[in-house]
């Protein structure tokens, strides 16, 4: 580590005389190694006096010295994270290792600055969560859906309730002509059931077998009828 | 002064300094291979504070030798006067020539190849005063660099693009 920034401090003289003579010979690698010389310049400027002025030699060399501050503080987070088998440098290593180097007083303003760049991580948080209600309507929705497919399966039960009544029915008649009337009746009763629902459809079929009984009756030729017609009462 | 500047950046979020580059500096370190949008946020904060810091003892240097442009000899006392700083700086300035007299002309100490100071004449003071009127101009353009955010800080940060100031 130790000698890792020697070899950039060797560099960093080197590079600073001929940048001093020649601004023109400023590459776009060597300006990456330093914060913006305006930027260094107006937070100088803000913490001296109204009548004080800064050399141009003065700013570069702050230039260096900052760069060279944020690569000590780095390096000594960076060797408490591989220490401790973690691989992300996290805001709580720079704040051990500023305390560690002698920069304590910095601590206390930092935490207020991460307090205030926390609230608004929070406030994004929240316009997530928002995101995630909207998301649960449609789920909603989808609920709704599926009780619709389950009404519909309820409605199937009485629809072979029907249809087997209706059998039973046909299987009780015994005689030729009896057969030949109950057939119209027989495709009309399930209609109506399924159309009115299941009790009213109920009811219209004991009326229709009132009425098929009274035919019977008319048709009758003697005695021989009566028997068959007692059989059908004592069975509803 | 110090703490209505830090009541001041206390209620902006805004950052002084483009993270790309901070970023780069950081990355200088080849151990260093992941960074958290916290860490990086901590990080230009800090230098910002220690730039404040830096300037300020720069000064009061200044102002003690009576002088009104602060130079390398201010700000080189004051890393010397706090110890933390002192300790991985000191050694990184360009060496001193003569810090007791740095007026009188006299032969340079120490390296003269890496730093030759200037000699004090008039005419020499000319010639430097010239190319400092020039140079922020020039200098301008290169500040605006463009801002890659990589994966690892899926956090949107705010890019801050530094708006040149006329220094004259």
């Amino acid at each position: 580590m130790t000698g890792t920034k020697r070899n950039q401090i060797t560099t960093s003289p080197v590079g600073s005389p001929t940048s001093g003579n020649i601004s023109d010979s400023y590459s776009s690698k060597e300006q990456d190694r330093f914060l913006p010389i305006a930027n260094v310049s107006r937070i100088m400027k803000r913490a001296l006096p109204a009548n004080a002025k800064i050399s141009k030699e003065a700013k570069e060399t702050v230039q260096e010295c900052v760069s060279e501050f944020i690569s000590f503080i780095t390096g000594e987070a960076s060797d408490k994270c591989q220490r401790e088998k973690r691989k992300t440098i996290n805001g709580d290593d720079l704040l051990w290792a500023m305390t560690t180097l002698g920069f304590e007083n910095y601590v206390g303003p930092l935490k207020l600055y991460l307090n205030n760049y926390r609230e608004t991580e929070g406030e994004k948080s929240s316009t997530s969560m928002a995101k995630q209600e909207e998301l649960h309507s449609p789920t909603h929705q989808h609920q709704t859906n599926i009780d619709g497919v389950v009404e519909i399966n309820k409605l199937l039960p009485h629809s072979v309730a029907a249809a087997t009544k209706a059998s039973d029915f046909n299987n009780t008649t015994f005689s030729a002509g009896g057969f030949y009337s109950v057939g119209p009746h027989q495709v009309t009763a399930p209609k109506s059931f399924t159309e009115m629902g299941g009790l009213n459809g109920y009811r219209e079929s004991s009326i229709a077998q009132s009425a098929l009984s009274a035919d019977q009756i008319q048709d009758a030729s003697g005695n021989r009828m009566m028997p068959p017609n007692l059989r059908y009462r004592v069975e509803w | 002064m110090v703490m209505a500047e830090e009541e001041e950046s206390g209620v902006s979020i805004q950052l002084e300094f483009p993270k790309g580059r901070v970023k780069k500096i950081m990355a200088l370190d080849k151990d260093v291979k992941r960074v958290s949008s916290e860490a990086l946020f901590l990080v230009s904060r800090s230098t910002e504070l220690f730039l404040q810091f830096l300037a300020e003892k720069s000064a009061q240097v200044a102002i003690e030798k009576k002088r009104k442009t602060v130079n390398l000899e201010h700000i080189r006392e004051a890393v010397k006067r706090h110890q933390p700083t002192r300790d991985f700086l000191l050694d990184e300035l360009p060496p001193p020539s003569q810090p007791t007299k740095p007026d009188r002309p006299t032969q340079p100490a120490g390296r003269p190849k890496l730093d030759p100071p200037p000699r004090g004449t008039r005419r020499i003071d000319l010639f430097f005063r010239k190319p400092e009127l020039d140079d922020p101009a020039q200098a301008q353009p290169p500040e605006n660099p463009a801002q890659a955010q990589p994966p690892e800080n899926p956090d949107q940060d705010q890019a801050q693009s530094p708006v040149p100031v006329d220094e004259s």
